[in-house]
């Protein structure tokens, strides 16, 4: 191999990595909390006894799991006519909330139906019965595969510079760019990447085993481990 | 809208189309190729192979695909000392990419399979390769199957990344006829069927694959 590495280059352009790392945790936090918020809705749709909530439900999750995300923003950013930044955000959100939808979904069914009905019948109202007695027992199945999809936000969000967002992908490519060394760019972003990856592991792991109460037979479910591109 | 702009443009989206089914293809199979080593490293008893396996994996789950794709346009050149067209270096991130992906599913198709089946095998005195060959991989491929399927919906929405260093697969076909002809809806809403309809089909046969594995499951357990 002929190639020298120049690893000072990283901290020449640092105003470039750390602009495109801002960006990046923008669109990660944005899209991770639309996404759940969005998710949670089409999730209850999914889980709905009424069969046009039901395929409603079905229907955005299939449309939206079945297509490309750099589609989906190419669609928004071209077709649409959108500014980047909000077809960036409104794509990635969309993306990944069908994929969080169906974690949802599942969530909810995992309860048995018995424990609505129990919940019912001694008088709740039928949102009390969803938030005090479902939803705690579907969040220990949900979180597992939930905190996958929300690291998937994470790394989809570098779709994102396809339409010229500065996140930071992009910013590697504009090192690239005026030094040539995009390899170690990359390095550096692909660390920052895991970087965040492992905080909101811990994060999600610690907010799990403090408030998860509630737990549904033997929780053998495995994650879903599937990327979402 | 006006659909003669796609109608036109055929012959082009379908050689891009070629190029995203080949690269969809060769992704499978390469990710199956180099995910056996991987799953077999991950699950060794030796601690040096399943850390390295381990952090391999890991890397590669936890890195954006686009970043592989420009990590390797950039590395292999210097690796192999000569240029490396960007079709070769896409098909290559894409397998590192299944690769890691792959080996997490063949992972768990081997673990799938019961001890006791393989004890039983042993001892009635089938060697290593007989093992293999008759006992643990029929069962690990049938229980992966949908899972390798799903993989492979999910590769050929990859594919369409490898435009961001000039493969001209389908979507970069589109983007080119885009720039042409500035008819943004018919051309995206054509794309975005191009990966809906197979995507959706094939999904739908591999749930279906995974409920008759199950059904079938279910009537073992309770005979």
């Amino acid at each position: 191999m002929s190639y020298e590495f120049d690893w000072s280059v990283l901290w020449e352009y640092r105003g470039l990595l750390l602009e495109g790392l801002k960006l990046t945790l923008m669109l990660f936090a944005l899209g991770t909390v639309l996404s759940i918020a969005i998710g949670a809705v089409v999730g209850v749709c999914g889980a709905s006894r009424s069969r046009a909530w039901r395929v409603f439900g079905e229907c955005y999750v299939e449309l939206n799991r079945n297509t490309p995300l750099v589609v989906k923003l190419f669609f928004l950013y071209f077709a649409f006519g959108l500014d980047a930044y909000t077809a960036a955000i409104t794509g990635l959100a969309v993306h990944q909330s069908a994929y969080m939808a169906e974690i949802f979904r599942a969530g909810i069914q995992s309860v048995p139906r018995g424990q609505s009905e129990a919940g019912l019948s001694t008088g709740l109202t039928p949102y009390r019965t969803m938030s005090r007695i479902v939803l705690p027992q579907a969040i220990a199945i949900v979180i597992p595969p939930a905190m996958t999809q929300v690291l998937e936000t994470l790394k989809n969000s570098s779709i994102a510079m396809t339409i010229a967002i500065p996140e930071l992908t992009f910013q590697t490519q504009q090192i690239e760019a005026e030094s040539f060394r995009g390899f170690e760019a990359a390095t550096a972003a692909t660390l920052m990447y895991l970087a965040i990856s492992y905080t909101v592991v811990a994060a999600i792991s610690a907010f799990e085993t403090h408030f998860v109460r509630y737990r549904v037979g033997t929780s053998d479910s495995t994650p879903d481990t599937r990327a979402t591109v | 809208m006006d659909f003669q702009v796609i109608i036109r443009n055929l012959p082009f989206f379908l050689q891009g189309l070629q190029v995203t089914a080949e690269l969809t293809v060769a992704t499978m199979v390469g990710g199956l190729i180099f995910g056996i080593p991987l799953a077999l490293g991950r699950d060794s008893h030796h601690r040096i192979p399943r850390y390295l396996c381990l952090a391999l994996i890991e890397v590669i789950r936890g890195c954006p695909i686009l970043m592989l794709i420009f990590w390797v346009y950039f590395l292999l050149p210097r690796v192999v000392g000569s240029y490396v067209d960007a079709y070769t270096a896409g098909l290559v991130a894409l397998i590192i990419f299944n690769s890691g992906y792959s080996s997490e599913i063949i992972r768990a198709g081997l673990r799938s399979v019961s001890h006791g089946g393989v004890e039983a095998a042993r001892s009635t005195g089938m060697n290593w390769i007989q093992i293999a060959r008759y006992i643990v991989l029929p069962q690990a491929f049938t229980n992966m199957t949908p899972a390798l399927i799903s993989q492979a919906v999910l590769v050929y929405k990859t594919t369409s990344l490898v435009f961001v260093i000039g493969v001209i697969d389908v979507f970069r076909a589109a983007t080119i006829v885009n720039n042409r002809e500035f008819r943004s809806y018919e051309i995206f809403i054509f794309v975005a069927l191009v990966y809906f309809i197979p995507s959706t089909l094939v999904s739908r046969y591999s749930r279906y694959l995974e409920q008759k594995r199950f059904s079938r499951v279910g009537q073992v357990s309770s005979a």
